[in-house]
């Protein structure tokens, strides 16, 4: 698996060593765009509308727009020297019980591999959030972005969530139409209620899988394996042997063969005259 | 076995009346000799290009031939749906190279295999026996099926042509009886009569319709090697997938200027090309001006575009 970074877990006194590795994945399926009469995949061409240029990716700086149309220019070191002071390091600042926590929080899934030296203290940290049954709550910096996280034990191992900060999560208030509390029949309530209980199952996962993934992946692999639609679409050609002999006893001269049974017959009576011109030159 | 460069005939305008030979009808498609080693059906073109894998039609032969070894003559060709012998279809067939995709030319589209000359026979080469001879070991040592097929000799050379050109096919060729197969050779032993014209032209300049390409400006070389504008033709009989294509290669070869020798320098609307891209045209005749006269493009092929020259005609 690939480290996606590399620091240390930090609580109290405590140090882990640590690499992250992501624990999902995206299986969206990639598509090039193409142009459609060449069918070469285009590209991107990053242009300055003022100067009317094509720019490398040396003449591009990042900017903030406080204002429409003003910008304070930020480099990428400034960021990066901001980043610095708190980087490499998973803080865990509090401990909290996992239901405390919406799932509305939670961003990313990273599991957390022991590091160099770091067995122990993971094992260490492990054994006592089981014991515990409570996860840390961390501050990370990846990627030069800094996020809330969530430190919780995971089958055998330790893994993070990425969590947003209470501040990129939106409220609810902001729904149009959501209604009040009101008045409900306890009849209405008690049908709904059923209908719950009679639905209710183990969580599955396995039961669940992407059916317009898989229908897109079949339609590419049939590409792929020559049965195009755009060739399904042309039809075999059926009679062409039933043609050729039609053909063949078409181009006889008339009177001399019966045209419905061109092969067998013909090539015995052109065996005769073949033979016969044999014999007349001969002679 | 190592392939061979077949007989070829010599044009000829009229039908010979010689009583010494016999007239086959010319198929329209592929030159292709099938060679067995006694374990292996090897196939190759004209230009000594491997063709085993495109043909499984053929691999049926060994099993037709009353003989261990051989080296057959033909011509693979393809009917359209109006039972027509189509040029265009058996390059359709002739272009494929992955092995699915030629699975399904076989289903799709089935070729043809006229069998028409021998030259090795149960080990033995036989070239140089009179054709009378060798039409007679096919006749008895090779058993046709659906899609293996002898061509069938005809003794009034006139009738024959009379019925090809009813019919709108290629032609017929005319073979003397005591000839025998020259390797690699040109001789009047065989002679063709054609009912249309056709050559292979490069394509030296398109014109555009929109996105579509409208007309193809060919051209051939000269005794100079200087290429010459020979006329437009339309998109004919090619289909959607082929003139795609088409477009396809035009974007790899266009160049700025004109190929042509001489050409109308202001002539905006046309998009030059380096003379990579070889098609066959059909025409009626030639004009006194050295322009093909109703030229209608027939199909893509391969090839090298120094062999379009004058001289094919």
């Amino acid at each position: 698996m690939h480290t996606m970074w590399k620091g240390s877990i930090s609580f109290g006194l405590v140090n882990i060593p640590i690499k992250l590795y992501s624990a999902t994945e995206n299986k969206d399926i990639k598509m090039r765009y193409l142009h459609e009469k060449c069918h070469t995949p285009i590209k991107y061409e990053k242009t300055c509308p003022n100067c009317e240029k094509a720019l490398e990716s040396d003449e591009i700086v990042r900017g903030y727009e406080y204002e429409d149309g003003k910008f304070v220019i930020i480099e990428r070191d400034e960021i990066e020297a901001l980043a610095q002071e708190k980087s490499k390091s998973v803080e865990i600042v509090d401990f909290v019980e996992l239901d405390d926590i919406d799932p509305v929080f939670f961003n990313r899934s990273y599991f957390i591999g022991p590091n160099d030296n770091g067995s122990k203290p993971y094992m260490l940290l492990k054994k006592a959030m089981e014991t515990s049954g409570r996860i840390g709550i961390a501050k990370i910096t990846i990627r030069s972005k800094e996020h809330l996280a969530a430190v919780r034990v995971y089958k055998n191992g330790l893994m993070m969530e990425t969590m947003y900060f209470p501040d990129e999560v939106r409220e609810l208030d902001h729904v149009p139409d959501l209604p009040e509390e009101m008045d409900l029949s306890d009849k209405e309530l008690k049908m709904a209620q059923q209908l719950i209980e009679q639905l209710t199952t183990e969580f599955d996962p396995s039961q669940y899988q992407d059916e317009r993934r898989e229908a897109i992946m079949a339609l590419i692999q049939s590409k792929i394996s020559g049965d195009d639609i755009k060739v399904v679409k042309e039809k075999p050609k059926k009679n062409v042997v039933d043609l050729m002999d039609a053909l063949q006893a078409s181009l006889e001269p008339t009177g001399t063969t019966e045209p419905s049974k061109p092969k067998k017959q013909e090539q015995k009576k052109k065996k005769v005259s073949v033979k016969k011109k044999k014999e007349k030159e001969a002679n | 076995m190592k392939p061979i460069k077949p007989f070829e005939p010599v044009t000829s305008a009229t039908v010979p009346s010689s009583p010494h030979g016999i007239s086959q009808v010319k198929w329209d498609g592929v030159r292709v000799l099938a060679y067995f080693d006694k374990q292996h059906l090897k196939l190759f073109n004209r230009s000594l290009n491997e063709r085993t894998a495109t043909y499984p039609e053929l691999q049926e032969l060994p099993s037709l031939a009353q003989s261990v070894s051989f080296i057959l003559d033909g011509e693979i060709v393809s009917l359209n749906e109006k039972g027509e012998p189509s040029f265009h279809d058996v390059m359709r067939r002739d272009r494929l190279k992955k092995a699915n995709q030629i699975a399904k030319g076989v289903e799709m589209n089935p070729i043809f295999y006229m069998v028409f000359d021998v030259i090795l026979w149960d080990g033995k080469w036989v070239n140089d026996r009179p054709l009378i001879e060798r039409l007679e070991i096919l006749e008895e040592g090779l058993n046709q099926n659906k899609s293996i097929r002898i061509v069938h000799s005809h003794e009034n050379g006139e009738q024959l042509f009379s019925v090809i050109k009813e019919k709108g096919m290629e032609g017929i060729v005319w073979k003397d009886l005591n000839s025998s197969y020259v390797i690699n050779g040109k001789s009047d032993s065989w002679k063709k009569v054609k009912n249309y014209q056709d050559i292979f032209a490069t394509v030296c300049g398109v014109t555009f319709r929109g996105n579509i390409i409208n007309t193809f400006l060919l051209g051939l070389y000269d005794s100079n090697n200087q290429l010459r504008y020979i006329g437009s033709a339309g998109t004919g009989k090619l289909k959607n997938d082929e003139i795609s294509r088409l477009s396809e290669m035009v974007t790899l070869v266009k160049q700025s200027t004109s190929p042509f020798l001489e050409f109308d320098p202001n002539r905006k609307d046309i998009v030059w090309l380096s003379p990579e891209i070889i098609v066959k045209v059909t025409y009626l005749e030639w004009t006194s001006d050295q322009r093909l006269r109703q030229p209608v493009v027939q199909t893509i092929t391969d090839g090298d575009p120094k062999t379009c020259s004058f001289q094919q005609t």
